[in-house]
């Protein structure tokens, strides 16, 4: 009995133990070394960093839009000019950098700005400049993969599968977001001393409205009236009108270094080469910023061919010095594409702020001038390639593919609408046809199946050849 | 004889031992051990025949005579225990994977290690593509007494959720001096060679070369062709010894070939030739003193070896000390300290990317000598030429092009070895002191305190001069730098433990314990490394940095876990056994309100033979039975998010994003398992017989959910999943011949495990586990068995390959199941000899099944550089591969086979076709020893001496997977299963080991 009082004794004294030690050993799980909440500016930088960084990478594991127009071909491993989407799970990785490494971040800063201590106005232009990076990258996203994930994206706890949305109800309503949000800025304040325009709130407004005039532009063969009025308002609010206002993602070369200089330096790989199409249709037209972009080889530009093995590198024409440079910034919505979309929107009978021939004019002239092309050559190039209003989508099409050289996003959205200049499905094509829309991440099947399955059938097969919905013909 | 045994001793006075004074001979008698005794949770000394659970024990002595020693303990359990699998790697001082009754967490899991009743860490450690081995191969071999490795939930409940996955309890050696009181000594020492076991080596072909495909790319100024340097692949032209090319080491000034264009044929030393005869050199001194009671035991080990590539050495020495002290009768003390000093260069890079083995199986060409390429690095890399021009010595055979040398994808595989090598030192101390009291003859009071340290010191280098690569803090591409991380580990546990034991009446006895744990664990780890690249060549230094340094990476956790617990054993009549536990934990890493947690168990088991009596055949007959839960808390920090810097941007501050979802309400996890067994001993245990059956149900498991990125994260920290895993476990022991001078013993281990992955999570059916280069990944999908392979299959028509009318390749249906990597049982075979001072032994090793993808035939068929790719006429004319087109008629349609794109590797075949089954039987490990007569050894000072020949791993009698040991895996933990890539051939290791006892 003396030992079971005993032992009784000394099971009362653990469960104390237990018991008094409670907040202490919980507290034990604080790291001491990572915070567990982000200042709204750092979670900013970082969404501008990723969906900059990744919506501008040549590398073949990602976007791979500079295959998509052909405007790069490959060395000794041309499987990504052979359209596989498979092996490197291309689709699956922009997805993700562009949910959860980008928009994610923005979502998390928009909550914490709430508790961050802020006078009214630079509160409405901080949660202003979140807005509209979430908005452009959405706008990179539908334009990607069609329908998306939207209305019910971004609800971890209450929602693990989220039901794809209708693409063009997407961008009726990221057209609704930009009037508001762009009703909201008060360009008076500051707003973040952001990477991209450093808080000032008028480029800000001028870039919302120039993803408008984007979207719009893509409405044109779907919904021609409805594109007209969104053109037309874009226009009207005020788009980029310098190459000051263009979108910029600015690089140290430091840790943080330009995303071709990284594919075509750093990585001391010889994996990309310009491609015969690039050089072949700017040979014809005896275009200067051949020079600017291109090395020669025997004395001659010489282009790797699309979608085929150009083995050795060396005996082919390199992409110069002029785009490996560490600290050139991603130029994701330059002056020369607004320039183009407006010669398109005045050549579909907008109301542009000038002829289609002016607009064209201009824009080929901006490209030439941000290629640091001198105005006399440029001057001399237009009049020798004049606008073609019996042809304008090839007038306007190669020259916005040219001008869109190294931006390969904004090169897709003109190839997919314009169909020209006239991509051709190499022989040893994975696909049926040139790919028109990024296909479904392959671990949504997994992770998402219903849904992604219904989004499929929806859009007509989930399948690089499916059109999205704005890709009439 | 004399002669021989003085050479002897002076081979083991030359392997640098300390000086000992040799007492005269005596006689001794070991100190009998009580017969059927075993080590169980916390220490716990039990009879095996009142154990309601399987639990196997292995000698000391059979865990290190029969083998070479490999330096890591956990290798050497291989094929020795029911139920236990043992993966074991051949990096150089690298893992060895221990699972025993097949994986219960999703995540994988280890057992528990405890040594004399304490907890110690076992963690595998793989940082930069490096396997840094785990943690076990601190243990001196020479301090085992024994190894019980308690299998089940029931044997290891009291060991909580770290005995969820089992637990491999290692008893420390006691001193036994000699009977006059005076020190024993024993000096041992051992050679060991390793030569490569061809079988685990790529087989190139001879007929073709460099190239991607059969035409040379470029021609020199004179018309000569170059060799397609830059193609990393023998996919390229004929050779013709007529045919003159310039090669890669046509362009080195320290070349014979300088300028000179060389006949286009096969290297005369192909890459096997890299690697190196690993050698070993093992010394061991034991002093010892004492009996019962009063004994200090005292050992110091060091080993030496060098590994197969060159430029790489291990050291280790260990010492460690025991000391048992009864202050009074009633008072008794153990000390027990072992320290382990490691220094280790130039440890195996594992994976894909910088892996010269890697390199040797995937991308290579056929055209380029070893042996040349060794020539020229240490003609380049000496310091009065080495310079930007020739790369500090990295001169290549897969340069750029004719003008450019630098490294296309492979860096000389001897710059890479003598330059680019990793190093670590690592310190290791496990200490314990414990108090036992006799309060009274039915109860003792124990306090412990144990405390387990280990400092890594981990540096990486990257040579000025070598391929740019993902390198140090930012990750970014660069050809040179310097990093290091410092790790800090420690363990501290504090046990109080109430021993009681009464008879209730003369035949039922009542015993147990009472007791409480706080255990604490902390982390530290610091890693920096330089931006940039090194300013100057061959300072490894973060000062030497190009660019600024980032903030160095900090890691640091602390957890703790408080517990109590109870244990009660009733014995009825030696008849009938029960017992019971009970253990409550309250967890540091769970949140508060969840956090607290219990968990019993029940055993039983009845002995028939006393009660049928059946003794005059069966001379001992059990049956057993019990039930038991466990449970498990999180890792540290789940619950909330953390940011980690990636570094600074104009000013502002970039940083990691969060991919899992933390999560505030985990709760604890939880195993059931339920096994029955039973144990038989026939005619005087000439025969003896264990059997188990156990089925484990492992629900509410933590973990890291892969969910829709579209709702903001990869995935979500959650308690999901249920795993079931049944199994069998037989040992069976004979002993066929038994004279008196001839013993012949059979040993026999075999165990079938069945793992069933029933859920993960309401609607999710597959959880991603790792994936491996090449398009497969390794997965917990629902009703398969964990580890399922998912990759590209062929598409099937009837049964048919179907190919594509368009290409003439095979049509590959993607996300397929194409393998597992549980295999479906285990086994090992032991027989053993002894006639008079002889004895001979050997181990068969077997597993059957658990598929391999493997990322080398992958690669290498395609790039061309196995000899199936160039036989007969395979590569000169267009090829129709086996199949039906679409419609079901065979495929007509002919693949040119000129370039890598034809018919065979990775392009043209799916994931599929590289999945192999992991089956094999080895020749494990083989000895013959010999004990000198005691008669040989009157009139010196020694009075025990053996001598042994020893191997390991002398035939792989079978295996599926070419080219490559299918035990070979990337490193421990996840890694263990299923994936051969570039590993390092196995090598057939033979010893001589010499023991004496003075």
């Amino acid at each position: 009995m003396k030992n079971i009082i005993k032992i009784s004794l000394v099971s009362a004294c653990i469960g104390l133990a237990l018991s008094s030690c409670q907040s202490d050993l919980t507290s034990l799980n604080d790291d001491p070394k990572h915070p567990s909440v982000l200042p709204s500016d750092n979670l900013l930088a970082t969404a501008l960093y990723q969906s900059s960084y990744y919506m501008d990478n040549p590398s073949v594991n990602f976007n791979n839009y500079r295959f998509f127009t052909q405007q790069w071909a490959e060395t000794q491993y041309p499987d990504e000019t052979q359209y596989n989407l498979v092996t490197r799970n291309q689709p699956r990785n922009h997805f993700n950098r562009m949910y959860v490494y980008s928009i994610n971040n923005l979502k998390q800063a928009k909550m914490n700005l709430m508790n961050e201590v802020e006078t009214d106005d630079i509160r409405a232009n901080k949660l202003a400049t979140l807005e509209i990076e979430e908005i452009f990258i959405w706008e990179n996203i539908v334009d990607t993969y069609g329908d998306v994930p939207y209305s019910e994206a971004f609800k971890p706890d209450e929602i693990l599968t989220p039901k794809y949305d209708d693409a063009k109800t997407i961008y009726l309503d990221l057209i609704k977001r930009i009037d508001a949000v762009t009703a909201t800025i008060k360009p008076a304040a500051t707003g973040y001393s952001d990477l991209v325009y450093g808080g000032n709130m008028t480029k800000w407004k001028k870039f919302a409205n120039s993803i408008k005039l984007r979207l719009g532009m893509n409405l044109a063969d779907v919904d021609p009236a409805l594109s007209k009025t969104i053109v037309e308002s874009a226009i009207a609010s005020g788009v980029i009108s310098s190459d000051d206002d263009a979108y910029k993602f600015k690089y140290d070369g430091n840790t943080f270094s330009n995303p071709v200089f990284d594919n075509l330096v750093a990585s001391n790989r010889n994996d990309f080469l310009p491609s015969e199409l690039a050089i072949n249709t700017m040979s014809t037209l005896s275009d200067p910023r051949m020079d600017v972009w291109f090395t020669k080889v025997g004395g001659v530009y010489k282009g790797g061919v699309f979608g085929e093995l150009n083995d050795p590198y060396t005996n082919f024409s390199q992409l110069s010095s002029y785009f490996r440079s560490a600290t050139a910034a991603s130029n994701l919505f330059s002056y020369a594409e607004v320039a183009f979309l407006k010669a398109e929107a005045a050549a579909r009978g907008y109301s542009a702020g000038g002829t289609a021939a002016e607009l064209y004019a201009a824009a080929v002239k901006e490209s030439m001038r941000e290629n640091g092309i001198s105005g006399t050559i440029a001057d001399a190039y237009v009049l020798a390639h004049p606008y073609n209003p019996a042809n304008w989508k090839q007038s306007i099409g190669v020259q916005a593919w040219i001008a869109m050289f190294n931006k390969g996003f904004a090169s897709w959205n003109f190839t997919r609408r314009l169909d020209y200049p006239i991509l051709v499905n190499p022989p040893k094509s994975n696909l049926s046809s040139v790919p028109y829309r990024m296909p479904y991440s392959d671990q949504e099947y997994v992770l998402n199946g219903a849904n992604v399955k219904a989004a499929g059938d929806k859009i007509g097969g989930d399948k690089a050849t499916t059109k999205l919905f704005w890709d009439k013909n | 004889m004399k002669k021989l045994t003085a050479s002897l001793l002076v081979l083991v006075l030359t392997s640098s031992m300390a000086i000992v004074s040799a007492q005269e001979k005596k006689d001794t008698i070991k100190a009998k051990e009580i017969e059927g005794v075993v080590v169980t949770a916390l220490g716990i000394k039990r009879e095996k025949k009142s154990l309601g659970y399987a639990s196997q024990e292995i000698k000391g002595s059979a865990l290190t005579d029969g083998t070479t020693n490999t330096g890591n303990i956990a290798a050497q359990l291989s094929g020795k225990v029911a139920g236990l699998n043992v993966t074991t790697n051949n990096n150089f001082g690298g893992s060895s994977n221990l699972l025993i009754r097949g994986v219960k967490t999703l995540g994988g899991g280890n057992p528990l290690i405890v040594i004399d009743g304490s907890p110690v860490n076992n963690a595998s450690t793989r940082e930069n593509s490096i396997d840094y081995g785990n943690a076990l191969s601190d243990i001196n071999q020479e301090d085992i007494e024994s190894i019980n490795v308690l299998k089940g939930a029931a044997a290891s409940a009291l060991y909580g959720e770290r005995g969820l996955n089992g637990v491999i309890v290692i008893t420390t050696k006691n001193g036994k001096g000699k009977d006059d009181g005076s020190w024993g000594v024993t000096l041992s020492s051992a050679i060991q060679v390793g030569f490569i076991d061809k079988s685990t080596f790529p087989e190139y072909q001879t007929r073709y070369g460099a190239g991607y495909s059969q035409k040379f790319g470029t021609q020199a100024s004179d018309g000569l062709n170059n060799a397609n340097f830059g193609a990393d692949a023998s996919w390229g032209p004929k050779f013709d010894p007529n045919l003159l090319v310039y090669q890669w080491d046509s362009f080195n000034p320290l070349s014979p070939n300088y300028q000179k264009a060389t006949p286009w044929v096969a290297a005369k030393n192909g890459p096997i030739k890299f690697f190196e005869n690993p050698a070993s050199y093992i010394n061991s001194v034991t002093l010892e003193k004492g009996q019962k009671g009063k004994n200090i035991s005292f050992n110091y080990e060091n080993m030496m070896s060098d590994g197969l590539i060159p430029n790489s050495h291990l050291n280790k020495n260990n010492f460690s000390l025991k000391i048992n002290y009864d202050l009074t009768p009633k008072l008794h003390t153990s000390f027990y300290s072992t320290m382990t000093l490691q220094e280790t260069k130039g440890r195996s890079i594992t994976g894909y990317s910088n892996n010269i083995a890697t390199g040797f199986r995937q991308w290579w060409q056929t055209n380029v000598d070893i042996k040349d390429l060794q020539n020229l690095y240490f003609a380049n890399v000496d310091p009065r030429v080495a310079n930007a021009s020739n790369n500090y010595g990295n001169v290549t055979w897969n340069r750029k092009s004719a003008a450019n040398g630098a490294p296309a994808y492979w860096n000389n595989p001897y710059f890479q070895a003598y330059q680019n090598y990793s190093s670590d030192k690592r310190y290791r101390s496990f200490t314990y002191g414990q108090l036992t009291y006799d309060v009274i003859d039915n109860i003792s009071v124990t306090g412990k305190v144990s405390y387990d340290r280990s400092n890594l010191m981990a540096e990486t280098r990257l040579a000025v001069g070598s391929l740019p690569q993902a390198f140090g803090q930012s990750n970014n591409s660069i050809g040179s730098g310097y990093g290091r991380r410092d790790i800090l580990q420690t363990e501290t546990n504090y046990d109080l433990m109430v021993n009681y034991k009464f008879d209730i009446t003369d035949n039922i006895n009542l015993s147990g314990v009472v007791g409480g744990n706080i255990r604490r664990n902390y982390y530290n780890s610091i890693y920096a490394s330089t931006e940039g690249g090194l300013i100057v060549p061959g300072i490894y230094a973060l000062s030497n940095s190009k660019k600024a340094p980032l903030a160095p990476d900090e890691n640091q956790f602390t957890t703790q876990t408080n517990s109590g617990y109870v244990t009660a054993s009733f014995d009825f009549f030696k008849k009938f056994y029960i017992d019971g536990t009970w253990r409550v934990d309250q967890s540091s890493t769970l949140p508060a309100g969840n956090n607290v947690y219990n968990y019993p168990s029940v055993t039983g088991s009845v002995i028939m033979s006393e009660i049928l009596n059946t003794k005059s055949w069966m001379n001992f007959w059990k049956l057993r039975a019990n039930y038991a839960e466990v449970g498990g808390t999180a890792d540290p920090y789940q619950l909330a998010n953390n940011y980690r810097s990636s570094g600074i941007l104009s000013g502002v501050g970039i940083y990691n994003s969060i991919l899992n979802q933390p999560n505030p309400n985990l709760k604890p996890q939880r195993s059931k398992e339920f096994e029955i067994g039973t144990e038989a001993h026939f005619l005087k245990d000439r025969i003896t017989i264990d059997f188990a059956y156990y089925k484990t149900k492992t629900i509410d498991q933590i973990i890291s959910l892969p969910i829709s990125s579209g709702a903001g994260f990869t995935a979500k920290i959650i308690n999901a999943g249920r795993i079931d895993n049944t199994g069998y476990e037989v040992q069976l022991g004979l002993v066929p011949v038994k004279l008196k001078d001839f013993t012949w013993n059979i040993d026999v281990n075999w165990s079938k495990n069945k793992n069933e992955v029933v859920s993960l999570y309401p609607g999710i059916t597959n959880l991603l586990l790792n994936s491996f280069q090449g398009g497969v990944s390794l997965n917990a999908r629902v009703g398969e068995s964990w580890g399922t392979l998912v990759g590209a299959d062929y598409t099937y028509l009837n049964g048919e390959k179907v190919i594509d009318p368009k290409t003439g390749k095979y049509l590959q249906n993607p996300n397929q199941v194409i393998g597992n990597t549980t295999p479906d049982w285990i086994g090992g075979i032991r027989n053993s000899f002894s006639y008079k001072g002889f004895s001979l032994s050997f181990l068969i090793d077997m597993r059957k099944g658990g598929d391999i993808f493997s990322t080398d035939m992958y690669y290498g068929l395609s790039s061309g550089l196995y000899k199936e790719t160039a036989e007969g006429d395979f590569r000169d004319k267009p090829i129709v591969v086996p199949g039906v087109l679409p419609d079901g008629t065979p495929n007509n349609i002919a693949i040119s086979q000129v370039d890598n794109s034809g018919s065979t590797g990775y392009k043209t075949q799916p994931a599929r076709e590289f999945v192999y089954d992991g089956s094999f039987i080895k020749l494990r490990e083989a000895s013959i020893g010999y004990m000198l007569p005691k008669s040989l050894l009157a009139g010196t000072k020694i009075y025990d001496a053996k001598i042994s020949i020893v191997g390991r791993n002398l035939w792989i009698i079978h295996k599926n997977l070419p080219y490559a040991d299918p035990e070979a895996m990337v490193g421990g933990g996840l890694n263990s299963y299923g994936w051969s890539i570039g590993s390092m051939p196995t090598t057939r290791d033979l010893g001589i080991n010499v023991t004496f006892k003075f």
